[in-house]
């Protein structure tokens, strides 16, 4: 029977590799391996373990159904997406509103310099690994500027040089926002790596990403945003923290 | 369905001061839903005191309400609410806000109405830019109250979108946004901070405040089972954001006063008296 199996698939013909050939990148620059700086960083979770209210997996997985998917929904993926179109039109001066435009709806310091770390890390990681003017040249404008790069305007960089589809770049962007903080409920919550893998594929469960992913599409720049006070609060408060693991 | 009835007004002023350096009201329009009171001049702060005033007791559905005000020349104006403003029940269409304001010429500018209630089924849509000059200042306040939350009316109004730009010069310095609409999830991470969460938040762009705020840890202090409380910067430095939940009335109106005191005196500022009888 095994030998059948095999020779069955063999008789399938290869698929294009223009198809697939996307894939490698993705997961390379996804993978935890990859430096993305994402491992220092909590996003204001330290400081609500630290108030007690997030103190078991559920309550981390209520937190991120509720207060982080939908963020993701109407703020971040959209403005991932009006970026990675403005890198495709190859227009830069839009990429660099843009960029200024994430700086301003992050609402505190933590965040927005969390976001600009990671984004100067990731355009010096694309320009070390890859051949990509578009980065090359978008780096010389924020320099030009004294303007740094969010994470967000460097993945749309990175996922046009690799020729993600935007769905699979919205998915990898989700997927990395929710195992950041599952990484830091290790050390916040020790949860075991079990746990947080449970937690990420149910937040990852088709219905749930479809709506999510589907939700972002029709969201307009001036509504892009969410509301979410209890976490500037606690990302602010972070900020004064007087012990803390994490950088925010 | 548009509502035939809905108001089309608001309040238009510009403020300078006059050859003592008293600050005064240049020009002046207004119109329903928007009333203006006589202005104050208070000595003790040097600053013009505007109530503006509600004749319909609130916002109604096809309501569109303009606030335009512009302080330049050095002056100080304080503009305020003599009470809460009242988004009412709308069976359909809804109220649209729009506030510009501009603070010019090292004037400065404290808006700081009472509370925005969203009451039951309301549907209100508000938009705010701010802009001002590298050597201006703004107190700019809001609070907001998801119902009539002594009545036990809470999350039932039917949609709330808020828009936010702030600048100093040409430089973004706070962009938010959000749209709540309790019957998704939306409103969760606000609702679940207490059984009856009030809200509220200070933006004060300054340029005597960019590296450090004194009154930072006084006001993450303030905390405690039934209030909680965050400052933060702009961004580019502009100036500096204050987040308040709490669970009670009482003890976010002592934080509120409270902060705004010490917003005031870090930047060498006297809070003018609201005068409010």
């Amino acid at each position: 029977m095994p030998n059948i199996h095999y020779r069955e698939t063999m008789k399938e013909p290869m698929p294009e590799p223009k198809n697939f050939v996307w894939l490698g990148g993705l997961i390379q620059t996804t993978d935890t391996l990859f430096p993305s700086g994402g491992y220092a960083h909590s996003y204001g979770l330290e400081e609500l373990v630290d108030q007690g209210r997030i103190n078991s997996a559920t309550a981390l997985e209520d937190f991120l159904m509720t207060d982080i998917l939908p963020a993701l929904e109407t703020l971040e993926l959209p403005y991932l997406r009006f970026c990675w179109e403005a890198v495709q039109n190859d227009d830069f001066e839009e990429l660099r509103i843009l960029n200024e435009e994430i700086s301003a709806r992050k609402l505190t310091r933590e965040t927005r310099e969390a976001g600009s770390a990671q984004g100067m890390q990731l355009i010096r990681m694309i320009r070390e690994i890859y051949n990509c003017p578009q980065s090359d040249e978008f780096h010389k404008i924020l320099l030009n500027n004294q303007e740094e790069c969010q994470q967000i305007t460097a993945t749309a960089l990175l996922r046009n040089l690799q020729k993600n589809p935007l769905p699979s770049t919205l998915i990898a962007w989700i997927y990395q926002a929710v195992s950041n903080f599952c990484s830091a409920s290790i050390k916040l919550l020790r949860l075991g790596e079990v746990a947080c893998q449970k937690i990420i594929h149910r937040c990852l469960e088709a219905d749930r990403i479809r709506k999510v992913i589907s939700g972002s599409l029709i969201i307009k720049r001036e509504n892009a945003g969410f509301f979410n006070p209890m976490l500037d609060i606690a990302s602010a408060r972070h900020e004064l923290a007087f012990s803390r693991l994490f950088i925010s | 369905m548009k509502n035939t009835f809905g108001l089309d007004g608001g309040v238009t002023l510009g403020c300078r001061r006059n050859s003592d350096g008293v600050p005064y009201l240049s020009s002046q329009r207004f119109s329903p839903p928007v009333h203006l009171s006589k202005p104050y001049f208070d000595p003790d702060t040097n600053s013009l005191l505007v109530n503006l005033s509600c004749p319909t007791a609130g916002l109604l559905a096809g309501d569109r309400m303009l606030c335009d005000i512009e302080v330049t020349d050095q002056a100080s104006m304080v503009v305020t609410t003599p009470g809460a403003t009242r988004s009412h029940f709308m069976r359909s269409g809804i109220a649209r806000v729009e506030q510009k304001f501009r603070v010019r010429d090292g004037s400065f500018l404290e808006f700081n109405p009472g509370a925005l209630i969203l009451q039951k089924a309301t549907n209100l849509e508000q938009v705010t830019e701010v802009e001002v000059d590298k050597d201006a200042e703004i107190l700019f306040v809001e609070k907001i109250l998801p119902g009539r939350i002594a009545h036990g009316e809470s999350f039932v109004f039917q949609k709330f979108s808020n828009r936010l730009s702030m600048k100093q010069g040409k430089q973004l310095a706070l962009l938010e946004s959000f749209v709540l609409d309790p019957k998704n999830e939306s409103v969760l991470a606000w609702k679940n901070s207490f059984s009856t969460p009030y809200y509220g938040s200070f933006y004060l762009i300054s340029p005597k405040l960019k590296e450090h705020l004194p009154c930072r840890e006084k006001v993450h202090g303030l905390i405690s089972p039934n209030l909680l409380t965050g400052t933060t910067s702009l961004h580019g430095k502009a100036g500096w954001m204050v987040k308040i939940l709490a669970g009670d009335p009482y003890e976010f109106k002592r934080a509120m006063k409270e902060i705004r005191q010490l917003l005031h005196s870090d930047i060498g500022r006297t809070p003018t008296d609201f005068r409010r009888y």
